[in-house]
């Protein structure tokens, strides 16, 4: 049997609910933190309070000595280096979270401490502190050249400069990272909150050098990793080493605090940007020139990798001639790591800025200029669908046009992703009861999977996605790769659909092809069928684009900005669920507004601490915020499945961006566009690097 | 979170004998009892690591200090009272526009539902150095205030003097002042009504611990704000549209002939270490027309004569002009 997607689709691209959405709801999910066991320990961390350190030596006795305290631990590695504030010193177990508090007081820690720099251009300073003795913080340049840019830009028809500054932005999981850990002999059970239950496997395995084989990671449902839960991560580490010390399961999720310090973010950028084009409004030139902060490191092993600096630049589009130089500059701050598309919304936010700013010197339409110079047919058709549908023709006005302190303004962006599948393995078994279960080892980042998983099935058996009992989350079911890259989809359901195949092959031998899903069933006896699947080519593709608009209205008495209407126009291939489609859109269109407007880092130079480290004054989007979303897909079946967790996130920021200086008629060069910097750019307070 | 001793008083007599303290105004004597409303920031204060009282003692248990009331002279509200009941409360919403839409600002539902007018009057500094249990400052018995150079975006732009940059967090504050309401204290030594004014102080370099004339062992029994022909508003403008501190409040109570101000109490919040009374611009506004653009646009000015922002909150000396035109319209029913 071919197992090519078929034309007609009874399940695959409806709208099906998630199959776990009322045990989320009502609480019956099991997350990492709500695994209990009657002697389980509670695991702390204790962190450096100071950003540069030497620590001289730690005390553990009085701690261990603490009635109900089980085990203690050094965190390993390069620990003696303090080059955070919130970095791992020592970890604690015991029978009770407030005793395991009780005991991180009675640690007596000796630091010298170190001058810190925090932030970027210190950091740059000549004389500045170094973060890694001997090595400057400023990083060697990745560059690339094309072309003769220095001639184009002499001979180009119109030129714009600015310089444009995105935060350092958090992934503010709503499920903290961590893991329960529970040793059994030599062998090692762990329930994770994971975007990669074998990339959490495989980091304990070499950390405690056992074999994977004796490892095993659950993560039946979890809240949120946005590319930071790739790895068991230092506490996964210290978790299951107090584990195997005291001879009992410790439970250790992070508290919010940790969760802001310690485990990851987006690193922040400076893009100096030069764009031009001839006459006929086609890009000539363009050069960059940035830095960008992810902390002291950009991440590693543990971490996923990924979290770089350096950004896609001129991103979407093609300049014959331009000259790029990115350096990333090393600070006293919590490692960068993968976020959501790293390190492309800030591309975005400075490209289509710039290219706005261009569009604007030559009197072209935004639309038209993209039209001109956006190479992707495909974005070219969102482009004129998206317009249309968001009424662009009707909503734009000439910037700052509106009279009053309330202005409108529209705006647009657009993004590239690559995604694509990959590897995933999965088998179903057929019980003569007519049952069906599907085992994949991929695990549900909050995307759906599970129900992408039960959808691809329920197709191709005929069933409805319900009768599908989805087992996903486990290394003991045939690998399936981490969930980041907007890769899951694409791995998953390929797998799924093969397997399938190949089951229902073997049912059509054995039991024949008449009769309903019971009756041939029933004719297994007591042997089901079991069989595989893997991933193969022509199921899936990879390379998404996607265009969003923003409407938006400034008020210019104070600086807020509210959101009106974001309309996406996303291309994904074979749409797999068009309800988890839409969510995942809404999902990364409502992190983007908070990227846009409201989340930012902020570090002291003073004192070296980050001064936000909680939900109250590293604001995110809640639901007064959010405005009217209005989403599209471009169907294209014949493309097969296109993960698009990422690109829905990418364009929001810099479309908002747009439709401010649409509105006000200056440009807000810096993310989040807070009341000070909106007020600033109008003149109406001093301009400030806040 | 440390371990204290927790008692439930239900009387004032009883509260007042287990918050009796040492009266030197230091930190110690102003935490190492602290009593209990709502809980909404004092836990938080405990969870953080700010403070680590031997005793609490919870008030919500005292039989009449939770409630609204009214009498021909004036509106009483108890200390235990929740900010959601103000919020709710349909007579407050008609003759104190400002309370009312003062409460519905504070915090989310969830905050509403349990913090109480006391907490709300008595809240400790939203400060980021403040609250971050690592850095010293001069609120904790440290040294200086780091905010006076450091990250200062939320911070005050009046009265920057002052040894302390804080802001008074209090909505209730913003308001009662505008609506010269008065702040029940009961002491050991008896009970005393503080006009809303002298009940919130500024920090000086003797004493930057303290945000209220409240001495230690001292609690809050409720306010009251006197029955006016007045009409009031209070308004506030944050980054987020809701579930967000303000970056500047402002609460007004005016009485007008025609077009033209009879009577004004105007106060700006979040703007200076207390609530912040414009008596030059009250003055100012006397007798002339409220719905006059230049009359307004004066007033503005007028307001922030005497701002001295901060290297980072210029921007608010912007907001709090806006903020003065904007609520006198909204107390008169005016669009923006």
């Amino acid at each position: 049997m071919d197992a090519a997607w078929p034309k007609d689709r009874k399940v695959l691209s409806t709208e099906v609910h998630r199959l776990d959405a009322a045990i989320k709801t009502d609480g019956r999910a099991k997350y990492a933190y709500d695994i209990q066991f009657p002697d389980l320990l509670y695991g702390r961390i204790l962190r450096s309070p100071h950003a540069s350190a030497v620590v001289k030596s730690v005390n553990l006795e009085k701690a261990k000595a603490l009635p109900g305290v089980k085990a203690v631990a050094l965190a390993g590695g390069d620990s003696k280096n303090i080059r955070f504030a919130g970095q791992e010193v020592a970890a604690v177990a015991a029978i009770s979270k407030q005793v395991a508090d009780d005991a991180l007081k009675l640690i007596e820690v000796e630091y010298e401490v170190r001058p810190h720099v925090v932030n970027i251009e210190a950091a740059r300073r000549e004389g500045a502190p170094e973060v890694f003795d001997g090595f400057g913080n400023a990083q060697p340049p990745k560059a690339t050249r094309r072309g003769d840019p220095e001639a184009a830009f002499a001979s180009a028809a119109a030129i714009v400069e600015g310089e444009f500054r995105t935060p350092v932005q958090l992934h503010t999981c709503l499920e903290t990272h961590g893991l329960t850990a529970k040793w059994d002999g030599d062998e090692l059970t762990v329930w994770a909150s994971t975007q990669g239950v074998f990339s959490v496997r495989e980091g304990l395995a070499k950390n405690f050098k056992v074999p994977e084989s004796k490892v095993r990671c659950i993560c039946e449902v979890m809240g949120g990793g946005f590319g930071s839960k790739f790895g068991p991560g230092v506490e996964g580490g210290l978790a299951a080493r107090l584990a195997q010390d005291a001879g009992a399961p410790v439970k250790m999720l992070l508290d919010r605090k940790s969760e802001f310090l310690a485990v990851g973010n987006r690193p922040s950028t400076i893009q100096k940007l030069k764009l031009a084009a001839d006459k006929d409004g086609k890009l000539t030139a363009f050069s960059c020139e940035g830095t960008g902060t992810a902390g002291f490191s950009g991440g590693g092993v543990s971490a996923g990798g990924g979290g770089g600096v350096v950004w896609p630049a001129p991103y979407i589009y093609t300049v014959p001639n331009h000259d790029v130089s990115i350096s990333g500059t090393t600070t006293n701050g919590g490692a960068g790591r993968a976020f959501r598309a790293p390190q492309h919304p800030p591309a975005s936010f400075g490209m289509e800025s710039i290219m706005d700013m261009l569009a604007y010197k030559m009197g072209i339409d935004p639309v038209d200029f993209r039209l001109r110079n956006d190479p992707s047919e495909v974005r070219q058709r969102e482009y004129k669908e998206g317009a249309e549908k968001f009424g662009w023709k009707d909503k734009w006005h000439a910037p700052g046009s509106d009279r009053g302190p309330l202005k409108r303004g529209v705006g647009l962006a657009s993004a590239a992703w690559g995604g694509g599948g990959k590897g995933s393995k999965a088998e179903v078994v057929i019980n003569s009861d007519g049952s069906v279960e599907v085992r994949c080892g991929t695990q549900d980042l909050g995307t759906g999977s599970r129900t992408v998983v039960a959808i691809v099935a329920a197709e191709t058996f005929g069933l409805r996605p319900d009768q599908i009992t989805a087992r996903i989350g486990d290394t003991n079911l045939p690998f399936s790769g981490g969930s980041g890259g907007s890769t899951t989809s694409a791995s998953v359901a390929p797998a799924v659909r093969v397997a399938c195949i190949n089951a229902l092959e073997e049912l059509n031998k054995r039991v024949g092809e008449n009769g309903s899903w019971q009756e041939r069933t029933a004719k297994l006896g007591m042997t089901p069928i079991t069989a595989q699947g893997d991933w193969q080519p022509g199921l899936s593709s990879s390379g998404a684009g996607g265009v969003q608009f923003a409407q938006v209205e400034v008020d210019t008495e104070t600086g807020q900005v509210r959101v009106l209407k974001v309309t996406c126009i996303q291309d994904c291939g074979l749409v797999v669920n068009r309800l988890g489609a839409r969510s995942q859109a809404n999902g990364g269109i409502i992190q983007g507004i908070g990227y846009a407007l409201f989340e930012e880092r902020v570090m002291d130079d003073g004192t070296g601490l980050m001064l936000n480290s909680n939900f109250e004054t590293y604001k995110i989007p809640n639901i007064a915020d959010i405005p009217e979303i209005d989403v599209t897909f471009l169907d294209m079946p014949e493309r097969g499945v296109i993960g698009i967790g990422e690109p829905v996130h990418i364009p929001t920021a810099a479309a908002i961006a747009n439709a401010v200086f649409n509105a006000i008629g200056v440009r807000v060069t810096e993310l989040p566009m807070t009341p000070a910097r909106v007020l600033a750019a109008l003149g109406q307070a001093k301009a400030h690097n806040v | 979170m440390n371990r204290f001793t927790f008692i439930n008083a239900y009387t004032a007599g009883a509260a007042l004998d287990a918050l009796k303290s040492d009266d030197a105004i230091t930190v110690e004597n102003l935490n190492r009892k602290r009593p209990l409303g709502g809980g909404s920031d004092l836990l938080a204060e405990i969870k953080e690591g700010l403070i680590a009282p031997d005793v609490v003692v919870n008030l919500k248990g005292i039989g009449g200090w939770n409630g609204i009331t009214f009498d021909s002279r004036e509106l009483r509200i108890g200390a235990t009272t929740t900010i959601a009941e103000i919020a709710d409360a349909a007579e407050i919403h008609q003759k104190f526009a400002a309370l009312a839409q003062a409460a519905h600002h504070v915090g989310s539902a969830q905050i509403r539902n349990v913090a109480t007018v006391g907490g709300n009057l008595c809240q400790r500094p939203r400060c980021w150095y403040f609250r971050n249990p690592d850095i010293a400052c001069l609120k904790k018995g440290g040294e200086g205030c780091p905010a006076s150079v450091g990250e200062n975006k939320y911070h005050s732009i009046f009265h920057n003097d002052a040894p302390c940059h804080i802001v008074s967090p209090s909505n209730l504050g913003v308001a009662l002042l505008a609506l010269d309401g008065k702040v029940n204290v009961t002491s050991p030594q008896g009970d005393r009504a503080v006009a809303a004014a002298d009940f919130f102080r500024l920090p000086t370099r003797e004493d930057p611990f303290r945000e209220t004339t409240l001495r230690p062992g001292e609690l809050v029994t409720g306010l009251s704000v006197p029955i006016t022909e007045s009409k009031s508003a209070y308004l506030q403008f944050s980054e987020k549209a809701e579930f967000d501190w303000a970056l500047v409040s402002a609460a007004v109570s005016l009485q007008m002939s025609g077009s033209n101000i009879t009577s004004i109490r105007l106060a700006l919040g979040a703007v200076a270490q207390v609530p912040w009374r414009l008596p030059a611009v009250e003055k100012y506004l006397m007798g002339k027309s409220a719905t006059d653009e230049t009359v307004l646009s004066k007033a503005a000015d007028l307001a922030v004569a005497e701002a001295q922002p901060l290297g980072k909150n210029a921007y608010k000396v912007t907001i709090a002009k806006t903020a003065v035109k904007r609520v006198i319209r909204q107390a008169l029913g005016i669009e923006v």
